[in-house]
């Protein structure tokens, strides 16, 4: 009978090597989707969304993961969002039917289909992205990806900067190229916490 | 060569400005000149976006409902159909049906009773544009022409307003395609043979776009009421009042102009209003 805890204590012992997936839930106000694009072929016009939202699952001893964001289009901002004179402003172009056309498609998501690992750490991310109802596959690549406590309020969270470049005409985006580039490089910095 | 293919003047106007005008002399004796306004819109489409209709936006299906436009109108022209009541009426009814349906993706991101409100609005106003100006133009080839031109420059300049370029180069191109097949009228000092249905895509197409730019654009709606009006102020010129047909043109355009112009005041006094409240 004395046996009997020891022996339940071996038997259960491998199963905390059995390691659960993780979700951790991206903080709006640290997840900046960031993107940059040639304009006139002469400098670079840097911009970015607002109030991401999404999740981040990571399985480290199944070296497996996803990840889903979701960006209100209608936040991107350039730097341009109102002018004095009245004329329209470059914010409230990119929300307009030539490019981001806000009010039919209010949202653009990335959704992953399989998470790459280098050892411990995230290497990239393989998904898909929906942008004007059309959906590419993209691979986000991890610039850097880390977890732990945050130091203030010691909650777990991870966080990373996933970068890409994708063509803008692959989603039907076609206005004013190649005067505004086709290319636009992705920039997307996450951070959630553990649920 | 490139460059000069990629500016948006080019593109909107001067392009196809000159291939409405070739084709508009090669039809001008037959009553198929529809044909010439819609190489205005194959052009801008050709140098602009292209024609992938996936997925369907809302542009795209404005792009769809003036080809169907026109596609009606050769088929009525072609059967020899006068532009009776009931036919206007039908013509007019399903523009508005039209429009509602290449806005309905954004009506459903709305709340019901802004939905509703709005896609009543997009009827209405396309029923309209297309009512009066079809109804303006059944006696002349020439007035079918200019005022689908009217129709189509002032969509575009209020496509500016609502902040997308593209729609107001398609609303342009239209426009300046109409205005090559009343210019062409005017050269052969006659008008073509009976030629109504001339109005009809360019007429939807204006709507859809005022439409648009409104519902996905920052144009005040109320921009958009003055729009049919520019038909009927139009026809105020009666048929035949004047000796030639550049002198019936103008002044034609001139009536059909006024409306337009105070649509535009419209919106650049609400403009200039939004932007001083910040």
């Amino acid at each position: 009978m004395k046996r009997l805890p020891s022996l339940l204590i071996a038997l259960l012992l491998p199963l905390g090597a059995i390691a659960v997936p993780v979700t951790y839930t991206l903080d709006p106000t640290h997840t900046i989707p960031n993107f940059s694009i040639q304009h006139l072929g002469m400098s670079t016009v840097w911009g970015h969304f607002e109030r991401a939202t999404g999740k981040v699952v990571i399985d480290r001893a199944a070296r497996s993961g996803s990840v889903e964001v979701k960006i209100p289009t209608a936040t991107v901002s350039t730097g341009d969002a109102k002018r004095a004179d009245g004329t329209r402003s470059r914010d409230e172009h990119l929300r307009a039917t030539d490019f981001f056309n806000v009010a039919e498609f209010p949202e653009m998501v990335f959704k992953s289909t399989k998470m790459n690992f280098a050892g411990d750490k995230v290497q990239s991310v393989d998904g898909t992205l929906t942008l004007l109802g059309v959906t590419k596959p993209v691979t986000l690549s991890a610039n850097s990806f880390s977890c732990g406590a945050n130091p203030m309020n010691k909650k777990d969270m991870c966080g990373g900067d996933l970068v890409a470049t994708i063509k803008r005409t692959d989603f039907g985006m076609k206005y004013a190229v190649p005067a505004i580039g086709d290319e636009v490089k992705l920039f997307i910095a996450v951070e959630g916490y553990k649920e | 060569m490139t460059d000069l293919l990629n500016n948006p003047a080019v593109q909107a106007a001067a392009i196809p400005f000159v291939v409405a005008l070739v084709l508009g002399f090669a039809l001008a004796g037959t009553r198929y000149l529809v044909i010439a306004v819609v190489s205005g819109l194959v052009v801008v489409l050709a140098l602009t976006i292209g024609f992938t209709f996936e997925p369907l936006t809302t542009v795209k299906k404005l792009i769809v409902t003036t080809f169907a436009a026109a596609v009606i109108a050769l088929a009525l022209e072609a059967a020899g159909v006068a532009a009776r009541r009931a036919v206007v009426a039908s013509l007019a009814a399903a523009a508005g049906l039209a429009a509602v349906w290449a806005v309905w993706r954004v009506l459903q991101q709305m709340q019901t009773p802004a939905a509703w409100t709005a896609g009543l609005g997009a009827l209405a106003l396309t029923l309209a544009t297309t009512g009066t100006a079809v109804s303006a133009s059944t006696s002349s080839s020439l007035r079918a022409a200019v005022v689908g031109a009217c129709l189509g420059w002032g969509s575009g300049v209020l496509a500016l307003f609502g902040a997308s370029a593209l729609l107001a180069q398609l609303g342009l191109a239209v426009g300046t395609a109409s205005a090559a097949v009343a210019l062409v009228q005017m050269l052969r000092g006659r008008e073509s043979p009976l030629g109504w249905t001339v109005v009809v895509p360019t007429a939807v197409a204006a709507a859809i776009i005022g439409v648009l730019a409104a519902a996905t654009g920052e144009l005040r709606w109320y921009c958009l009421i003055p729009l049919p009006f520019a038909p009927l102020a139009a026809s105020l010129v009666p048929g035949g009042a004047l000796p030639r047909p550049w002198q019936q043109a103008f002044a034609t355009g001139f009536a059909a102009l006024v409306p337009i112009a105070v649509a535009v005041g419209l919106a650049w006094f609400s403009t200039a209003a939004s932007s001083s409240t910040g």
